[in-house]
């Protein structure tokens, strides 16, 4: 009995030792996870700024003094740049280590070695791209003598000090989940983020999505689906005179044709691919705009900024001011891994971005020596060599999990897709700084200056929005714009065998949309076409979004001469649509065909009658938007059925909006036919009144016979998952003031929208507000993480405190003070 | 007599396995547990107040860590990340330290009779 008591005791010792000390599948060990000292249960200690800190700080030229306001935004105080960037990175790191990792990781592709071999699809899709070749590429190219260079190092610095200084109890709370420990940063690693965004911005694959559209329906349906010029117009380069959008009435979609089976297998196949090089992501685009003192209430210009992006905890963005006097006084929003502020304002201007669309991005067909592992391709009837890198993919343990072999050609990632070996180029994975072109116009002091600051910036190409004290406004869509050959199109593929094909140089600053101080008195930009091709018609890309969001800036500043900042932050959240005009006009004209015909019922009027009588808008309580939103659904599905393979479920693609409502417009096009029913030939009225039917149906069975107890806020919501998507650590099920097509817009999945929203009046003080959903710290337990999410979400702004000194912040407006002095006495 | 002696004992066990985790971390608690299982080696009481002491040591040490921030946080947000709830972590916690303590002490005690016996 006492061996049997023995052994059982000694068996059960060693299980806990075990789970104690090794890991379990994805329970990491135990022992660290849950000791009370230094596991989960220490992050407690870390989830609040202490009163007062005073560090050693290496390579510090002078003391740095960081002030944290109340909203928890370090105000940075240095006597040099790199002294900034330094503290700058340290406080990143305390604050966001584990998104830095995260997102270092996700260009690298080495999620595997943090999480395992579930994250393999998105590292060997990061590899594929070679985002981490490029970011070497753009870091190697600048300069060791360059400020930008010491800055970046200096920032890197400063993380990885903050590294080595931790203790057990600062180890962020995914660590301790995940049984890992922080890696020390490269400086490169800044470069990998700018990469990031610009894949998020500017890696478009539209030929690819084209080319599986025209295979269905055929050339001429498929190129006014993609058009180059958008039927609907309302550019950021403003048309003089122009009081609304312009519609292209002569714009018409080509009834689609019927494919046969090789045509469908190969608009499977460009569909695969398109979707293979994509993160999956939502595009919801960004809003900016300014106003000139002449249309402001405070004959100040203002300036908002809004870009859009996925929606996650910790928030992208950083709040942070960086002061070096008599260099430097820039306040905004970072991204964590990077020493910049790319959107804020400094004493004399603001400036902000929304992403341009431009086509950055073009694909070769190539010919290769072998269509297993190619050696050579061939360009002008000669063969060169092709490169190829062997890609090992390991788990944290250091166990392999996959193995893959990459190509390419001179110009990009050589892919093998079912319809041959394409080549890529894209300008993100050349060499370019625009750290330096951010780090030089966070210094603009005034519109112009800015722009001549920013010239040489590359991607992702963005429309920078400034405005200064001096009272001017400005826009430049600015990024480096490849000049191609024949007619300039880069919606194609190419034939990879013929070098005339090629880049032929880049477009010059003259050619970029632009302009300052427009007769209007206002400028806005949201990601649609930008330069009207009445006015010119170069070639900028093609399937442009919707312009629904620009026709609606535009149309709120155009009925408001007397702006106000209030009236700034308000259209933020402004909750209608200009989509509603097509439809309710569509509508109209289904009641009217279906009382012809006697074929409306009280149902359809009921339903009718709500969309037509109640308040267009997207707001929580309204269930006018439930069943608009649903109508639209419907219409989507009913209309594009040309677009499912045979056979298939899933459309391979879904045109614009914009497409749908000039469609709206053309009562017997062609596409209005319901191929799936063999009995009739639909025409819009027909389709449009069973999409209203379908709404009002499913809407009932939905969310209540009774329309009365619809709300909006029910239907779409915001998600704002964690990084990881653990659960616990997101906000999920928020209700807003958001819709499809508003300026603060919605998807059904609701994981984007507004990122960063602020205003900024450029008086004789600079003064801003601002907010984004989240917290400062990416601690779930600090009080700091998730704080600013209700004031977002009621789409309201909070004053940021912007002090020339540290003593200009008062005792109650500080949370904490950290004092870094340099190791060893000052340099 | 007895009892009072059990009750000093297991109270420096308790303040040992509390001062072992705080400076070396888990690991220690098997240690200590055993090395204070070698001195009441005939006591057959010795493994279950082990465990007692494990579970009390580390109770101890999260409501010190209370006082520093909101402990039920850290227990709802990793409790739902490893989907198992606040509760079930907190008792996982607390009965991972009883399961070293306990079973150390029980192999001690065994190994320490049947080396008397022989």
């Amino acid at each position: 009995m006492r061996i049997l008591t023995t052994v059982i005791s000694a068996l059960a010792l060693a299980a806990a030792l075990f789970v104690g000390a090794r890991p379990m599948g994805p329970v990491p060990p135990l022992g660290q996870l849950l000791s009370p000292s230094t596991g989960v249960w220490s992050a407690v200690q870390s989830a609040e700024l202490p009163r007062e800190t005073l560090l050693e700080l290496s390579g510090l030229s002078a003391p740095v003094e960081v002030r944290y306001d109340d909203r928890g935004v370090p105000h940075i105080f240095a006597a040099t740049e790199p002294d900034a960037a330094r503290a700058l990175g340290w406080v990143h790191a305390r604050d966001r280590l584990f998104q830095m990792e995260l997102v270092q990781r996700a260009v690298a592709g080495t999620l595997t070695e943090l999480v395992g071999a579930r994250a393999l699809p998105l590292d060997q899709s990061a590899r594929r791209l070679a985002l981490a070749q490029g970011a070497m590429a753009k870091w190697t190219a600048i300069p060791d003598s360059s400020d930008v260079k010491r800055t970046v190092l200096a920032y890197m610095e400063g993380v990885n000090t903050y590294i080595a200084q931790m203790r057990p109890q600062d180890l962020p709370l995914e660590y301790h989940l995940l049984g890992r420990r922080p890696r020390r940063f490269d400086p490169q690693d800044t470069y990998y983020l700018l990469i990031r965004m610009s894949q998020t911005l500017s890696f478009q694959q539209s030929e690819l999505s084209f080319d599986a559209v025209e295979q269905l329906v055929g050339r001429a349906a498929a190129e006014a689906i993609y058009a180059t010029e958008a039927p609907i117009q309302e550019p950021i380069e403003p048309v003089a005179g122009r009081r609304a959008a312009q519609i292209n009435t002569a714009w018409t979609l080509p009834a689609p044709q019927t494919p046969d089976s090789t045509r469908v297998a190969k608009a499977r196949a460009f569909g695969q691919l398109a979707q293979s090089l994509t993160r999956g992501e939502a595009v919801v685009g960004s809003n900016n705009w300014s106003v000139s003192p002449k249309r402001s209430a405070s004959g100040h210009a203002l300036l908002a900024g809004d870009p859009h992006l996925e929606l996650t905890l910790p928030s992208i963005w950083y709040e942070a001011h960086l002061v070096v006097p008599g260099q430097m006084d820039v306040y905004g929003v970072s991204l964590p891994l990077s020493p910049i502020i790319p959107i804020g304002f400094n004493r004399d201007m603001a400036w902000t971005m929304t992403n341009t669309g431009n086509d950055v991005v073009d694909f070769y067909r190539e010919v290769v020596d072998d269509s297993t592992s190619p050696k050579r391709y061939q360009v002008d009837g000669a063969w060169r060599e092709v490169t190829s890198r062997l890609e090992t993919y390991t788990d944290p343990s250091g166990h392999v999990v996959a193995v893959d072999t990459f190509y390419a050609t001179h110009r990009g990632p050589l892919l093998r897709t079912a319809l041959g070996w394409t080549s890529q180029r894209w300008t993100a994975r050349e060499p370019s700084d625009e750290g330096n072109n951010f780090r030089l116009g966070m210094r603009g002091t005034g519109v112009r200056d800015f722009y001549s600051r920013t010239e040489t910036y590359q991607t992702p190409a963005q429309n920078m929005m400034t405005a200064d004290r001096e009272g001017n406004i400005g826009i430049r869509s600015t990024g480096r714009y490849p000049i191609r050959p024949g007619s300039g199109r880069g919606d194609v593929v190419f034939d990879g065998s013929s070098s005339a094909n090629d880049w032929t140089g880049d477009q010059p600053l003259s050619w970029y949309p632009q302009s300052i101080n427009p007769a209007q008195g206002y400028l806005a930009s949201a990601n649609q076409q930008p330069i009207d091709p009445s006015a010119r018609r170069d070639y900028h890309g093609s399937n442009w979004p919707s312009p629904w969001r620009a026709m609606r800036i535009n149309h709120l500043l155009r009925d408001d001469s007397s702006v106000t900042v209030d009236d700034m932050r308000r259209f933020h959240t402004d909750p209608q649509s200009e989509l509603t005009p097509f439809v309710m006009t569509a509508l109209g004209q289904a009641k009217a065909a279906a009382e012809a015909t006697g074929n409306w019922t009280l149902e359809d009027e009921a339903a009718y009658r709500l969309l037509a009588t109640e308040r267009p808008e997207f707001t929580p309580e309204s269930r006018w938007a439930v069943l608009f939103a649903a109508t639209v659904v419907q219409l989507t599905n009913f209309t594009w059925d040309e677009l499912i393979p045979p056979g298939d479920e899933r459309r391979l693609a879904t045109p614009g909006q914009m497409v749908l409502a000039m469609l709206m417009r053309d009562g017997s096009n062609g596409w209005w036919d319901d191929r799936r029913t063999s009995d009739a030939v639909e025409t819009r009225d027909a389709i449009v009144l069973k999409a209203l039917r379908q709404a009002w149906t499913e809407s009932r069975a939905t969310y209540g016979n009774d329309p009365a107890s619809w709300r909006w806020g029910a239907v779409r919501q915001i998600n704002v998952n964690h990084l990881l998507r653990l659960p616990g650590f997101g906000r999920t099920g928020l209700e807003v003031q958001s819709g499809p097509g508003t300026l603060s817009p919605s998807e059904s999945n609701g994981t984007h929208g507004a990122s960063w929203r602020f205003v900024v009046e450029l008086g004789p003080e600079v003064r801003g507000w601002g907010t984004y959903p989240g917290g400062q710290s990416g601690n779930p337990i600090s009080s700091r993480y998730a704080d600013r999410l209700e004031l977002w979400r009621r789409g309201q702004l909070a004053e940021l405190r912007f002090p020339r000194t540290p003593n200009d912040l008062l005792p109650n407006q500080t949370r904490s003070t950290l004092t870094f002095t340099p190791a060893g006495g000052s340099k | 007599m007895r009892a009072q002696g059990r009750g000093v004992w297991f109270l420096a066990l308790l303040l040992a396995l509390t001062l072992g985790t705080f400076a070396f971390d888990w690991i220690s608690v098997p240690v200590i547990a055993a090395m204070f299982a070698w001195i009441r080696r005939d006591d057959a009481a010795v493994p279950v107040l082990a465990s007692l002491a494990g579970a009390s040591s580390w109770l101890v040490l999260l409501a010190v860590q209370s006082l520093a921030g909101p402990i039920a946080e850290v227990a709802r947000v990793v409790g739902e990340a490893m989907q198992v709830g606040a509760g079930p972590l907190v008792v996982l916690t607390i009965a991972f330290p009883a399961l070293l303590a306990g079973s150390a002490a029980g192999v001690v005690r065994g190994v320490g009779r049947s080396a008397r016996a022989a």
